[in-house]
Parts: C-alpha cells; structure tokens; sequence
C-alpha cells in the first residue's frame, strides 16, 4: 500500500472565460421613430432624423448608457445632436430623469414632452454587476410625436400616442459549471408604443387608420458562447 | 394588433403589407406600409447575436410623371418603434467570479504495518487480522489489570503499615 492516499475534490472544467481576459459586448438602441428622406434623384440630399433614441453598452469592465431627444444627419455634414444624456460606469452613474429640450421643427417634425434617463451601472473594474441588474439602461419617454403636419386642414402622415423607448444590456446568469458564477450578454431594446395614427387616424369619419398595439415590441439579443442557447427574439405583437 | 378604419377595428396579421399606389396630377406615389413580423438581419453564431426589427416601416416614393421614364423628386423611409440589439460573449460564457475551491485534502495513514483484510493465499489459518487485534486488546487489558493489582496490593500494604 504506498505511504500516502490524496483526496483530491473534483475540479469543476474551466469552461467559461474569466472576467479578467474576456472579451465581449453588449448594444442595443430603441428609438420611438426613425425617418429618412431624400430629396431629387438618388444620391443628391439626404436627411436622416432619429427620434428619441436611447442606447446602452457593455464591455469587460464598463456599461454606458445615453437619452436623446434628436439624432439629425444630413448628407455631408457631421450629426446634428440636439441633447444627450450620457452615463458611464464605472463607478455606477445615473443621469436623469430630466426632460429634453423640445424638438424646434413643428410642423414638419412635433415632439412633445421628451423624458430622458441614461443609467450605468458596472459596480469596479473586476466586478461584474449583479445578474437580475442592467449593466445599462437607456430610456426615453415622449407623449407623442407628430410627422408630416404641414397644416391645419392636411393630415399628418404619423402620430404616435405615448412612447417609452428602453435599451438595457446586462450580464445575465447563464448555465456553468457548478460552484461558478458564469454569465451571458444580453442585450434587449424595446418601445411601448400603444398606438399610431397614419394619415389622420382613424374613427369618427376620420378617413386615415389608427393602429392599436396590442403588446410592446420587444428585440431581445442572448449571446452565451454555444450555438444551443444562443438567440435572438423578437417578441410577437400580439394578436387581438 | 388592430386597424381602426371609420371606427372599426378590423384584426390584422403582422406581416401584412399594404401597397400604396396614388397618382395626383403629374404626381405619382408609390410605396408601401408593412407590419412587420420578425426581425431581419439576424446573425447568430453562438458568440455574436444581431438583429433589426420595426413594429411599422412606412416607404414612400415620389416620382413627377413625366413619360415612360419618371423622375424621382423624393423618397421617405420611416420606421416606427426601430430597434436593434447586437451581443458578444467568448465561448462558453463568462466567469463572473468563482465560489472558493476548498485546499485539496491530504490523508496520512499511520506507517505501522496495514492489517490483512482477507486470508492468505497458502497456508493454515484465515484469522490473522483478527487474532493480532485480539493478542494486542489481550496485551492491554493485562497491563491495566495487572497495573490495576499492583496498585491494590501497595495500597494494602500501605494501610498495614500505617496500622
């Protein structure tokens, strides 16, 4: 019999990737509308105008998080931001809520009542935030928005109704050897737009179309490191 | 979802595309209104996650009628509720933290000769495991009975002599 006997417990496999050398991340943007003109033939003027945008970010050791009420970008010259909120992390930084500054294009573009609020949240370089916390969170709230009103008698081309656009990414629990805290990049961008006007609305003799929405739509992108439990989805509307 | 024309909702089915084909004039209208149903874009590979969805994209394009060749005077894209989300994770995950490992454990038996557990392969006698134990539990218990009379007969002896 040999003169010593280890006992040696069982080593949980190593398969996930420390924090410390890990790379990965993390983006989602939601915003209540998106719009893109040209104006003659293709190629000549170009606009594009983002409406209340939020964004957040994750990478190994920082999240971020911003709350615009306008993104403008015309064909040649540099964006035109017309306010953001921004916070980074670490240390955890919250910025907001604070209401933006009113969109001064009525009655092209009508903007009411902008509510901003960015949220960063990685707790220290080496420390992972906790897994039911967004390591960040954009959000933006308006009451509603207005395109194409040009005048009193001529129907708008959209209005939506109350929106909150919300864009979080998060380190979220994902299966591991026992005995490890491993984790997953989610990244989920969603707007509780409940409904939208087209041409007028509709009701009331009103010859334009209200569309009621019936459940927030809802992208939601995982990413694990296996192609088993990796996914994106896209939440169904709703039927009636 | 639900389409309220003239105060009637009517059920609709996401996916639906409504084509939209307007002449004003020498204007032409052109485009379409879609609810969408899915996100488009997708990529997954197990370590990269992408994809775009709208709730509601509306394409509108303007053309001056002109002949058999219109000419684009504009275009507008609009998309409600615009979302998209990418992620990265290395394989397997990431290691947040690790619950301590317990040091590994180290067990010495004493040196003295390991007693057989089973008989021998030849020979008489299939008890030598139990016999040593008994002739080592023998050897203690005459020493402490020994030591136990020893003791007794000095006591004696002692309490003779102090009488």
């Amino acid at each position: 019999m040999a003169g010593a006997l280890t006992l040696v417990s069982p080593a949980a496999p190593a398969s996930a990737t420390p924090l410390a050398t890990a790379t990965f991340s993390g983006h989602a943007t939601s915003e209540i509308l998106e719009t893109f003109g040209a104006v003659g033939p293709p190629g000549t003027l170009a606009v594009r105008v983002d409406v209340g945008p939020a964004t957040a970010n994750v990478s190994r050791n920082a999240s971020s998080a911003t709350a615009s009420n306008l993104l403008a970008k015309i064909t040649g010259p540099p964006a035109i931001n017309v306010q953001t909120l921004t916070a980074s992390a670490p240390p955890p930084q919250t910025v907001g809520p604070t209401t933006l500054i009113p969109i001064p294009a009525a009655p092209l573009l009508d903007v009411k009542l902008l509510t901003g609020q960015a949220t960063a949240s990685w707790p220290k370089v080496g420390t992972c935030p906790a897994a039911t916390v967004p390591a960040s969170l954009g959000s933006v709230t308006t009451a509603a928005a207005t395109i194409g009103g040009l005048g009193a008698d001529l129907p708008s081309l959209i209005r939506t109704s109350v929106a909150t656009t919300q864009s979080t990414t998060q380190l979220v629990s994902a299966s591991g050897p026992a005995g490890t805290d491993t984790r997953a990049v989610q990244a989920r961008a969603t707007n509780t737009i409940s409904s939208i006007d087209l041409f007028g609305g509709g009701g009331s003799g009103k010859p334009g179309i209200t569309i009621t929405i019936n459940k927030a739509p809802t992208l939601t992108g995982l990413a694990t490191g296996s192609t088993a439990t990796s996914k994106l989805t896209f939440s169904p509307v709703g039927e009636p | 979802m639900t389409v309220g024309a003239a105060g009637t909702p009517v059920a609709l089915s996401l996916g639906i595309s409504v084509p939209i084909n307007l002449t004003v004039g020498a204007i032409m209208l052109s485009g379409g209104i879609n609810l969408n149903a899915g996100a488009v874009g997708v990529v997954n590979t197990g370590t990269m996650v992408a994809g775009d969805a709208a709730l509601l994209t509306i394409g509108l394009t303007a053309r001056i009628n002109t002949g058999p060749a219109p000419i684009q005077v504009a275009a507008v894209e609009l998309a409600v509720a615009p979302l998209h989300v990418d992620a990265t994770s290395p394989k397997d995950g990431i290691q947040c933290a690790t619950a301590p490992t317990p040091p590994p454990t180290t067990v010495t038996p004493p040196t003295t000769p390991p007693i057989p557990s089973g008989a021998p392969q030849t020979g008489a006698g299939g008890t030598a495991g139990v016999q040593e134990g008994a002739l080592i539990a023998l050897g203690l218990v005459l020493l402490v009975s020994g030591a136990g009379a020893g003791s007794m007969a000095y006591r004696r002896r002692r309490a003779g002599h102090a009488a």
